[in-house]
């Protein structure tokens, strides 16, 4: 942010990339993936991000202290944490301030800087400009980049916003504008913002404090225009919009309004009361309401942090094993793997698991038969240069005449409510009394088809400049590369699993954030396939004992996906294994099986309408209905209370139970003295793992503003946003039902390498260093040589020694069901 | 019973269920949920029971007691409780209905507020 070190005026290009720095990042819904929130601040520190995103925009950062206080009775604030922290930061004083925390504090609430300048309008002119202008303003824009919702679709071809208005306004027998001067300025080819903010403000040292007031009084829309701009292939239909032309078009709605209602003669808003926009983004002074706020937030962070390093520290050494497991099975560091992981190590103690990003090292778009568009299936930042095609073996996706769009039309929806109205009414009651899949229902396991093939093998083929499949070099860096960051390169089982994961849901309009974020929002089953067969190629086999990487000609991988909602998981290409093979893959399926079902049995003790008096196969049916009930706004609680992302060992772990709070990603430090490895690890996985900490952090943490609020009145608006009601703005961030039961805390990185190492690699990626030194996410390396932990402050490492034990438990399913709260760090014998 | 009293009786359920749900607090949804299930159940239950009934006796109009509210010489202003054929439709319907969505709320307004 320089706006504040520049002198003088503003220029609007300026404002305008600031103002798309700030507003909301937010992607169309069907690219939903989770992000810092408050990015536009990550190059201050945390709290002073937090200081300036409230003073500013008067976001929330923090709980209340009622809450904190609260926390502390409970305990889940540990008191000897709290005195810890108090001593690290204020040494003889933290007596005085331990008073102020626990008593003599109190909350104090600001107006932020936002929406004052424009408040004038109201206050002084005595006009609410904004409900004027915003009903219509949405639909204008919800029409024009509407992607197939609207029964009727926007007359023009959508090439520019502005030009669409001024061709609309010209080819109309009516006018979108009463006023004769906007109707001119509008028709003027030449016009351009400042025109435009010279006659609503005046003072062009203002200009950016009325566009920052103006576009955050809908950072919805605002934010999706900008995303729109910089990626218009979000859309499937494509619109071409600005941000320059969505400002102008409100501010000609603006001044159309203010003519309306006083003529063309009113005094600009900035003539009448000064604004200067630096003063909009001056640093703010840390105060001691600050510091009180930060204090609690540490303690309440690190009484959780303090359980989990104590946990690791408890773990017995273990020599490593020499024998070859019964079968290795690789899952993404996804947190709700973490559960799935450590039943299934403790149901086959001879298997192994290791946790890798779910895209499995292959990039590409996928496009699945009669698909007209290709879906990226890899993280976000990534471009692939590769396009992988299926061929299906089933018909076209069928159809549900009961929601037809004709439905809405007044004579076929007249018939139709007549004939299949009554049909509909039966079998929505039969819904309602038992739920079951409908075409409705977004499937994890529809993203592909499980029978049809796909071209994963180059053969000279291009498409719109993306290489049809991968070249037998290409396929071997990428298994080279998954394979070496996760440390498996010897002692290969006969088989081998690469286990994508999906979610499934109905009536959820966040549906992308539920799958697989290393795949873009998609199950990641393309992705689980394509790698097993390439891993698979003998082509790829032999050039990677070159390089080092022996696998026995009898080792198979398998692809398969796991469906996280409900609990399902469904294999590919069983019918490549050998013969041997298939009747070990047969029993692992068994094992598979008793996971799911205990998986279930744990995930279901945070569901509160669920009943739990039932067997474990009932409350795994019962888990599953949830998928596709119509009237469950919480399918599963997908990432909910992720708190943790260990880069490690899996021995390190050995017994624990995180209580699926963690994405693990398994790393083998013996095995990457360079560290290239990890630089690759961390550089995807603090990013990833942080943003979508800390989107549910803001969202639990300021559910109006930074998260969406209650998902029941939520619209879906031109098939790329929600909205409350028909009218209002775009709802950024997740809904409530998504966070309720999160611990806004920040993520914890445990890093078991040589200190030194994390170090060079952290400050060779300017992000990494931006991340961690910011403290956006906790830096903790566990040093494998002394079994120190090490914790990063101020760019250096600082001891750090758990202060808490552990409880070991003989039996976890004593303790699952008793609570529907986080539970502690456990150390444990059986499942 | 007679069946007009007995239709009588059948507005009181849901003002039953009504009263009962003010004296539960607001925090104990639990509570609250099974209050307005047993009250929809019982209201869905008891009319068509009622229907029964009423169609067994040869389902005949009936024509409750009336409230006279105003009467002059021209005009007379009443309250008449009467059911046919068509209220019989609606009462099914809305009973209906009203079970369905008071079923599905525990789900869906689960820790909604309000």
């Amino acid at each position: 942010m320089n706006l504040h070190a520049q002198g003088g005026v503003m220029g609007l290009e300026q404002i305008l990339h600031e103002l798309k720095h700030f507003l909301p990042a937010q992607a169309p819904l069907k690219d939903f993936v989770h992000h810092n929130t408050l990015h536009a601040y990550q190059h201050l520190p945390f709290f002073q991000g937090l200081k300036q995103a409230s003073d500013q925009f008067g976001y929330k950062g923090f709980l209340s202290l009622t809450e904190y206080r609260s926390l502390y009775r409970e305990g889940k604030i540990k008191g000897a944490i709290l005195k810890k922290i108090l001593e690290d930061q204020f040494g003889d004083q933290a007596n005085i301030w331990l008073v102020k925390l626990l008593d003599e504090s109190q909350e104090r609430y600001t107006s932020p800087k936002i929406g004052q300048f424009r408040s004038h309008w109201r206050s002084d002119y005595h006009f609410n400009l904004d409900k004027t202008i915003h009903p219509f303003l949405f639909r204008l824009l919800s029409a024009y980049l509407d992607q197939g919702i609207s029964i009727w679709s926007f007359p023009l071809e959508a090439k520019g916003f502005l030009d669409s208005i001024r061709q609309l306004q010209l080819d109309s027998y009516s006018s979108i504008f009463t006023s004769k001067r906007v109707v001119k300025l509008l028709q003027d080819p030449n016009l351009n913002l400042e025109v435009l903010l010279k006659i609503l403000v005046g003072d062009p040292r203002g200009y950016g404090w009325y566009l920052f007031d103006q576009q955050f009084a809908h950072p919805g829309w605002s934010g999706m225009v900008s995303v729109l701009e910089e990626q218009p292939e979000s859309l499937l239909d494509s619109k071409g919009i600005t941000l320059k032309d969505f400002i102008m078009v409100e501010c000609l709605l603006e001044i159309n309004a203010l003519d309306k209602k006083f003529g063309e003669k009113w005094v600009p808003l900035g003539q009448k009361f000064s604004y200067d926009t630096r003063n909009l983004f001056e640093i703010e002074l840390i105060e001691e309401l600050d510091l009180v706020r930060q204090c609690w937030q540490e303690a309440y962070e690190w009484s959780y942090y303090d359980e989990v390093l104590a946990g690791i520290r408890a773990v017995a050494p273990t020599e490593g094993s020499i024998s070859i497991p019964s079968f290795q099975a690789l899952f993404c560091i996804d947190d709700r793997e973490c559960s799935t992981r450590r039943h299934l190590e403790y149901i086959d103690p001879n298997c192994a698991t290791f946790g890798t990003p779910g895209f499995f090292s292959v990039e590409f778009y996928f496009q699945p038969e009669y698909g007209k568009f290709y879906t990226k299936s890899c993280p976000a930042p990534v471009t692939p240069k590769f396009l992988i095609k299926e061929t299906a073996k089933h018909k076209k996706l069928s159809s549900d005449v009961h929601f037809h769009q004709n439905n809405h039309s007044l004579v076929r929806g007249w018939l139709r409510a007549h004939t299949l109205g009554f049909w509909s009414a039966l079998r929505l009651v039969g819904n309602v009394l038992s739920p079951s899949s409908s075409a409705l229902e977004v499937s994890s396991f529809n993203h592909m088809d499980p029978k049809g093939s796909l071209t994963i093998l180059y053969r000279g083929e291009e498409e719109n400049g993306l290489q049809v499949g991968f070249k037998v070099e290409e396929m071997v860096d990428r298994i080279e590369g998954l394979l070496r960051s996760i440390g498996l390169v010897e002692r290969f089982s006969p088989l081998v699993y690469l286990i994508g994961h999906g979610a499934s849901s109905i009536n959820n309009t966040h549906y992308a954030g539920y799958d697989c974020g290393a795949c873009c929002g998609r199950p990641g089953s393309v992705n689980a396939r394509v790698a097993a067969c390439m891993a698979n190629y003998p082509e790829v086999r032999v050039q990677l004992k070159a390089r080092g990487i022996d696998i026995p000609a009898e080792t198979q991988f398998l692809g398969g996906l796991h469906d996280t909602t409900k609990d399902e998981l469904l294999f590919f290409d069983e019918d490549i294994l050998l013969e041997a093979n298939k009747k070990l893959h047969l029993e692992n399926q068994e094992k598979f099986v008793r996971v799911l079902d205990i998986n279930s049995l744990e995930r279901s003790r945070r569901f509160d309408t669920l009943d739990k008096n039932k067997s474990i196969g009932g409350l795994h049916d019962a888990v599953k209905k949830r998928a596709f009930s119509l009237f469950e706004p919480r399918p599963e609680y997908n990432h909910a209370t992720n708190a943790l992302c260990i880069v490690s060992r899996k021995s390190t772990l050995k017994g624990l139970f995180f209580d699926r709070r963690a994405f693990l990603n398994s790393y083998d430090y013996r095995k990457d003295v360079d560290g290239k490895s990890l630089t690759r690890i961390l550089s995807a996985a603090i990013p990833v793992c942080g943003g979508i900490n800390l989107e549910y952090y803001f969202s639990r943490m300021d559910p109006d503003k930074l998260g969406a609020g209650t998902k029941l009145p939520h619209n879906v608006m031109g098939l790329i946003g929600v909205a409350n009601g028909a009218d209002g703005d775009l709802r950024t961030g997740l809904p409530y039902q998504m966070v309720e039961i999160h611990d806004p805390i920040r993520l914890l990185m445990v890093v078991e390498q040589v200190p030194e190492l994390v170090h060079q690699v952290i400050n060779s990626v300017p992000a990494l260093l931006e991340w961690v030194s910011n403290t956006w996410v906790h830096l903790v390396v566990l040093d494998p040589n002394s079994g120190d932990f090490l914790r990063w402050v101020d760019d250096k490492f600082v001891v750090y020694s758990p202060l808490t034990t552990v409880e070991h438990l003989d039996h976890l399913q004593d303790k699952l069901l008793s609570s529907q709260q986080n539970l502690p760090v456990y150390l444990i014998d059986s499942i | 019973m007679e069946l007009s009293n007995w239709i009588q009786l059948m507005i009181g359920i849901p003002l039953l269920g009504f009263l009962i749900s003010l004296a539960v607090p607001e925090n104990k949804e639990t509570w609250l949920s099974r209050v307005a299930f047993f009250t929809a159940g019982i209201n869905l239950l008891s009319t068509l029971v009622f229907l029964v009934f009423w169609i067994l006796q040869g389902g005949k109009d009936l024509n409750l007691k009336e409230i006279l509210l105003f009467k002059n010489d021209q005009f007379e202003f009443l309250i008449d409780f009467f059911f046919d054929r068509i209220s019989a439709v609606y009462l099914v319907v809305g009973a209906i209905l009203t079970f369905l969505v008071t079923f599905y709320s525990r789900y869906y307004l689960h820790r909604e507020p309000g």
